[in-house]
């Protein structure tokens, strides 16, 4: 890029311009004028109460104790909880915003073959079978225990596709966007009959249908474990078609 | 000065890295960069927000049973759907930026349209 006269004194301005902007945000936040600021509601006072006591349906003033039965959702991860319970409904439409990207990429990328391929080392090529069974076993346990640790199907998908991409970048495989295609149909209909099924078992759609065991235990979730299994399956293959669509190359040109 | 104003301080400086980013660089590979900046400011000020003084993770185990004082899980839940929106949108415009590469030969924006390079219409796409 030539760096012109015109372009140093357009950085210029922006920064003054964005100076100005800081300062009028940070009076903002200083200011003392009347009114409730976010960060001094007490937590009683909050929406999150409801999440956190797992009262929303019935307030009472119980409180989440760990072994228990008898609560709204047996989840003992509070944001689990929330995204795929409270707001399963929000988690499916995410679900599809990954899939459109995933369709626009495949869209983007289409009639392209991997030609491009140089050998990996001896190294790389002995080494990533052990590390691909780390990940996978990282990945699976991470999308198993999203209910009860920090974690779910999202973050345990990207981990098990990161262990595909390795294979991708290691190996001349003639990676089958098919095999990724059908896991990821069967994901994403999944998640719909769960929901239809808490439609026709339970009240609305995406409702918890099935027993809740105590606070910590492994099956203390009901539909979030299936949820999150099927998220897991569904970002995993879509994370690694849109890896297989990445090292695609043309035929004709090397990028 | 608490924990908190430090997030702040951080989301602050990665939010106005990113608008700066996205408003002055011509290369679009730094483009989708500053965007990326940006949305892990926003996401750092969302969870800072939920944060409360003496307060755990939104976790209930043994030890933190029979509480409330947990940190506020909603911005948290919130950031998750974030993450997975600047992952789609940031995997088209790369993308997006490999097929402009193809096409123009180049990767800044000055030469969207005039300039030397020459494209056949039906090229654009595939």
């Amino acid at each position: 890029m030539r760096a012109n006269k015109n372009y140093v004194i357009f950085n210029i301005a922006v920064l003054i311009l964005m100076l100005v902007a800081t300062l009028y945000i940070y009076k903002a936040f200083n200011s003392k004028a009347p009114g409730r600021r976010i960060m001094s509601v007490p937590i009683e006072k909050r929406v999150s109460y409801r999440y956190i006591t797992k009262s929303v349906l019935n307030p009472t003033e119980r409180r989440v104790v760990f072994g228990e039965t008898g609560y709204e959702d047996g989840s003992a991860n509070l944001v689990t909880s929330i995204v795929v319970n409270y707001r399963a409904f929000d988690t499916l439409l995410e679900v599809i915003i990954l899939f459109t990207a995933t369709a626009g990429v495949l869209f983007l990328m289409r009639g392209r073959k991997r030609t491009g391929y140089s050998e990996a080392s001896l190294i790389v090529k002995t080494g990533i079978p052990i590390i691909n069974l780390f990940v996978a076993v990282t990945g699976i346990v991470i999308i198993l225990q999203g209910h009860l640790t920090p974690g779910g199907g999202f973050p345990g998908g990207a981990v098990v596709a990161s262990g595909f991409f390795l294979s991708f970048l290691a190996y001349k495989y003639k990676a089958n966007k098919t095999v990724f295609l059908i896991l990821e149909t069967i994901g994403g209909l999944g998640i719909i009959i769960v929901g239809l099924l808490g439609l026709f078992l339970k009240l609305s759609f995406l409702e918890n249908f099935m027993p809740l065991g105590p606070i910590g235990g492994f099956f203390s979730s009901g539909i979030v474990l299936i949820l999150y299994i099927l998220i897991g399956i569904k970002v995993s293959s879509e994370i690694s078609n849109i890896g297989i669509a990445f090292v695609s190359h043309d035929e004709k040109e090397g990028l | 000065m608490t924990l908190q104003h430090l997030f702040f301080i951080n989301a602050a400086a990665l939010i106005f890295i990113g608008v700066f980013g996205i408003i002055t660089r011509k290369n679009i590979i730094k483009i989708l960069l500053a965007i990326n900046i940006l949305e892990t400011g926003v996401n750092l000020l969302l969870v800072a927000i939920g944060w409360r003084a003496g307060s755990f993770a939104p976790i209930v185990t043994r030890v933190h049973s029979d509480i409330v004082n947990f940190v506020d899980p909603l911005p948290q839940a919130m950031v998750l759907t974030a993450i997975v929106i600047a992952f789609g949108t940031t995997a088209v415009g790369l993308v997006v930026a490999i097929n402009y590469f193809r096409t123009h030969n180049s990767l800044e924006t000055t030469s969207f349209s005039g300039g030397s390079v020459k494209y056949d219409e039906d090229e654009v796409v595939s």
